[in-house]
């Protein structure tokens, strides 16, 4: 017996999406402001009429239910589902009145890539963009990879007595940070601005040495810090980091980009002093095993490849790459025509188990993540003792994450599933690519960098795609952003609340009768 | 609803202890490396990243000359 | 008419055997001191029509010493043509290289003009032949394999090239796009970037080009600029062993096809209309759901 959404229920849902998207016509406003204060006006006229837009819409459905009543854990799950979505469907607007997006669906697929920190595009002619457009852009990674939910719940935006745990959780927000949830959303805030604001200065420094123009140094400087702890992976530029050809803004953008994979939990423990929790922790010891070990299986299938197998190429390349993949930032200093002429089968492979298994949680980092890897690993511990030792003895395996914890079933459970989920999403969404005609590899390593959020393409995303692959790319990059999770729990319940039930059916019948 | 998110938060951490674990700390049984600022908290951080990127070369450049 | 004698004396006495011998009627049986068998003028005369009267007198040898210059005259002669017909040779094969050579650099050279159809390789590779073909040369020099290309070639295909093209000297053409970023390691170079005039994806390409040249653009492409339209030749590198892996175009020449220029983005204030109306309107609507709200109370 599914529970089922009344007519209130509909209500109730669409007054808190109106909510969120009125709360989002500030996001329009940042590229409104940089369009008049560059004197774009092209932009300047597109992003007011989105801002227009996103307060018409929003409001309008809050006219729905003018006073709502306190959201319940079906409704906070649907909101949160749809929030990606319908916002998305708005963002899309002023870029597709731009020139840079041959239909609307590209322009919706880069705002989903955006929103749900991918890094594919669709984008045209991106080095004649305005500062505006791509303002936008990076807002969007912003607000999509500090949670649309966590912004509106920092910003008290749902009232003080709403249902807070419940939609932080549908988020996909693992855990909480500090005990009060809306503490928690302004923690994550804060640090996100100090990451960024820390990282853009010495980007911006280096950049100036090149003999970038300081507007543009200092412009391209917040989008990549933006980008890089954000782990959405948008570059102001086609060639993304490789136009900067500066091995210093690679490292930069590496450590950024492992801040940004680090679970948010551990920060207020750094801050405190307690630096034994971050060394301690089983993700941070699970992720760092796996990189060293994936990295040197990287640098090995390389050194068979005809090209690219010189030390200095790989010391330049190899970390990055890894780093990018692993994090899902989806920064590339291996361009998608190298990736498929001079990366061997093997190391192609490499880099796409790697944005597969993700980054941390509770990070903005995608994939299935080195919290659940590590949980698996360890009930694989488990299962082995049990088997082992007799069977009355009481086996128990623990872990820490700020403290020792116990290993249980239902973690363990959570953990498998979400697991599984991942591997089908990334298999339909190869398949979806052999039934286009792409090569079988490539169709796997872009089905992994959209479900994952990872966004290293190898040159499948762009503009021209199949409309087909791009829907199923978009719906596999929200089904990652959702963990999967909340996504399928909403699908089923607006299903299961559309369809009549058995004797609203057979009354119908009858009445047809 | 403070109490419900408090022990929803402490469930979550450690079953028998619960928000108090949060606050305080109840784990003594070893010796916690206390650093005296946030700033030198995160410096910390970014240095052991710095150092683990380094790592990371190295495994590059010995199992580059181990592949020959 | 009366014919000349046949000189037998000169198959008499010891030369007289030696010229036997050298026209094969001497055997090696035969006397070696010269005596000639009763066979030997039988077989000389064997030689000679039966027309030929004995009688007449002809004067059968040379001197010594003019023979002797002679002979000596006919080696050198021979020596001096063997040795001329390889320098010969040689000589032919460097002209009909040299002008093939001049033949495709004179089809390379701009008329900076980005739409020319010439293809200097084909115009080459037809000079090369013709002359191989009247030299007998087999070897056409064009196809040896330490000879690098020089054809136009589109960004959309170096974006796309696979190792095929690793290596090879390309000229392309396309709008600088970006900025002119200066390499830390090598003050005397920069980057720049040119793209795809078309627009239609994003196909670049980095150059690496000498600060000297680099000087010469004025205008770098970006939103309201259309920058200068260049034309770049140089070595294109799949996997750069130079620049740590990166694809680029190593530039030895630029060519400025058209100047850059401004793309006006004039204020119009009558498109700001629907967005103030789009605000306008949701605004409106707030103030009723504050209204509803407050009413609701």
């Amino acid at each position: 017996m599914w529970p089922r959404f009344s007519f209130n229920d509909f209500r109730t849902i669409a007054h808190y999406l109106g909510v969120l998207i009125v709360c989002f016509a500030v996001a329009p406003g940042v590229p409104f402001v940089t369009a008049l204060l560059l004197q774009e006006w092209e932009p300047a006229s597109r992003y007011l009429l989105t801002v227009g837009i996103c307060l018409t819409i929003g409001t309008a459905m809050r006219l729905l239910m003018p006073t709502p009543s306190r959201l319940n854990r079906q409704q906070a799950m649907a909101v949160t589902g749809l929030a990606w979505i319908v916002l998305a469907l708005i963002a899309a607007i002023p870029l597709a009145m731009s020139n840079h997006y041959n239909t609307y669906t590209d322009a919706l697929f880069d705002c989903v890539s955006g929103l749900t920190t991918t890094g594919a595009t669709c984008v045209t002619n991106i080095d004649h963009m305005s500062m505006a457009d791509n303002m936008f852009r990076f807002v969007m990674h912003f607000v999509g990879g500090m949670g649309l939910v966590v912004v509106a719940l920092s910003l008290g935006l749902f009232g003080r007595r709403s249902s807070d745990a419940s939609l932080y959780a549908s988020e996909g927000r693992s855990e909480h940070v500090v005990p009060n949830v809306v503490q928690t959303t302004r923690f994550i805030a804060r640090m996100a601005v100090t990451v960024i604001l820390c990282a853009l200065v010495p980007i911006f420094l280096v950049l100036l040495v090149t003999g970038m123009e300081p507007l543009r140094a200092f412009l391209h400087g917040l989008w990549l810090s933006i980008s890089a702890f954000m782990t959405g992976g948008f570059s102001p530029m086609s060639t993304s980091v490789m136009y900067y050809h500066s091995a210093v803004v690679e490292t930069l953008l590496m450590v950024v980009m492992l801040l940004g994979s680090i679970n948010f939990a551990l920060y207020p423990e750094i801050r405190r002093g307690r630096t034994d929790h971050f060394f301690h922790d089983l993700e941070i010891r699970t992720g760092a095993m796996w990189l060293l070990l994936m990295t040197a299986v990287l640098v090995a299938t390389l050194a068979s490849a005809p090209l690219f197998n010189d030390l200095p190429e790989m010391l330049r390349n190899c970390a990055f790459m890894i780093v990018s993949a692993a994090s899902t930032t989806g920064f590339q200093t291996v361009s998608a025509n190298q990736l498929t002429t001079t990366f061997s089968s093997g190391a192609f492979l490499v880099l796409a188990i790697v944005m597969a298994v993700g980054g941390g949680a509770g990070a903005t980092s995608g994939g299935i993540k080195f919290h659940r890897v590590g949980i698996i690993w360890k009930s694989f511990v488990s299962t082995v003792k049990s088997a082992l030792f007799p069977a009355s003895a009481r086996v128990v395996v623990d872990y820490h994450h700020i403290g020792r914890r116990q290993l249980r079933p239902e973690v363990s459970r959570e953990a498998l599933t979400v697991f599984t989920l991942y591997v089908i999403t990334y298999v339909i969404g190869t398949l979806a690519g052999l039934a286009y005609g792409y090569d079988a590899m490539t169709a796997l390593f872009e089905s992994v960098a959209m479900a994952s959020n990872g966004g290293i393409s190898a040159g499948i995303s762009g503009a021209g795609m199949p409309l087909g692959l791009e829907i199923i790319y978009i719906l596999q990059m929200w089904a990652g952003r959702l963990e999967f999770v909340t996504l399928m729990a909403l699908i089923v319940e607006i299903v299961v609340s559309i369809t009549p039930d058995r004797e609203t059916f057979s009354r119908l019948l009858n009445r047809g009768k | 609803m403070y109490d419900r998110v408090m022990l929803n938060a402490g469930s979550f951490l450690h079953p028998p202890v619960g928000g108090a674990y949060i606050m305080g700390g109840m784990d003594r049984r070893r010796k916690k490396t206390q650093v005296s600022t946030p700033l030198l908290g995160m410096g910390v951080i970014v240095a052991s990243i710095l150092v683990f990127i380094v790592l990371m070369n190295l495994v590059v450049v010995v199992v580059r000359l181990v592949m020959g | 008419m009366p014919t000349k004698p046949f000189p037998t004396k000169l198959f008499q006495g010891r030369k007289g055997a030696a010229r036997m011998r050298a026209f094969g009627l001497l055997g090696a049986h035969d006397s070696a001191s010269g005596r000639i068998s009763d066979s030997a003028p039988s077989r000389a005369h064997a030689l000679v029509p039966a027309q030929v009267p004995t009688s007449a007198p002809v004067r059968t040898s040379a001197p010594a010493s003019s023979r002797a210059h002679a002979l000596a005259f006919a080696l050198v002669l021979g020596l001096a043509l063997l040795l001329c017909a390889p320098c010969c040779a040689w000589a032919e094969e460097d002209g009909a290289a040299a002008e093939s050579g001049n033949t495709s650099s004179a089809a390379a050279e701009p008329g900076d003009n980005a739409s020319s159809e010439v293809t200097p390789e084909g115009t080459g590779r037809s000079a090369g032949s013709s002359s191989a073909a009247n030299d007998e040369n087999l070897v056409d020099p064009q196809l040896l394999p330490d000879s690098s290309f020089i054809y136009d070639t589109s960004i959309v295909d170096l974006s796309q090239a696979d190792s095929y093209y690793d290596g090879q000297t390309v000229r392309v053409t396309g709008e600088v796009v970006g900025d002119r970023r200066q390499t830390l390691s090598d003050r005397d170079h920069c980057w720049i970037t040119i793209t795809d005039p078309a627009y239609d994806i994003n196909n670049t390409v980095e150059i690496f080009m000498p600060d000297e040249q680099a000087d010469r653009i004025d205008t770098y492409g970006a939103y309201g600029r259309i920058g200068t339209i260049v034309s770049v030749q140089g070595t294109f590198h799949l996997v750069c062993p130079e620049h740590d892996g990166a694809s680029d175009v190593h530039a030895t020449s630029m060519s400025i096809s058209s100047r850059g220029r401004e793309v006006k983005d004039a204020f119009e204030p009558m498109s700001f209309v629907p967005g103030l109306a789009a605000v306008g309107v949701g605004l409106l609507l707030m103030l009723a759901l504050w209204y509803l709200r407050e009413r609701g109370r």
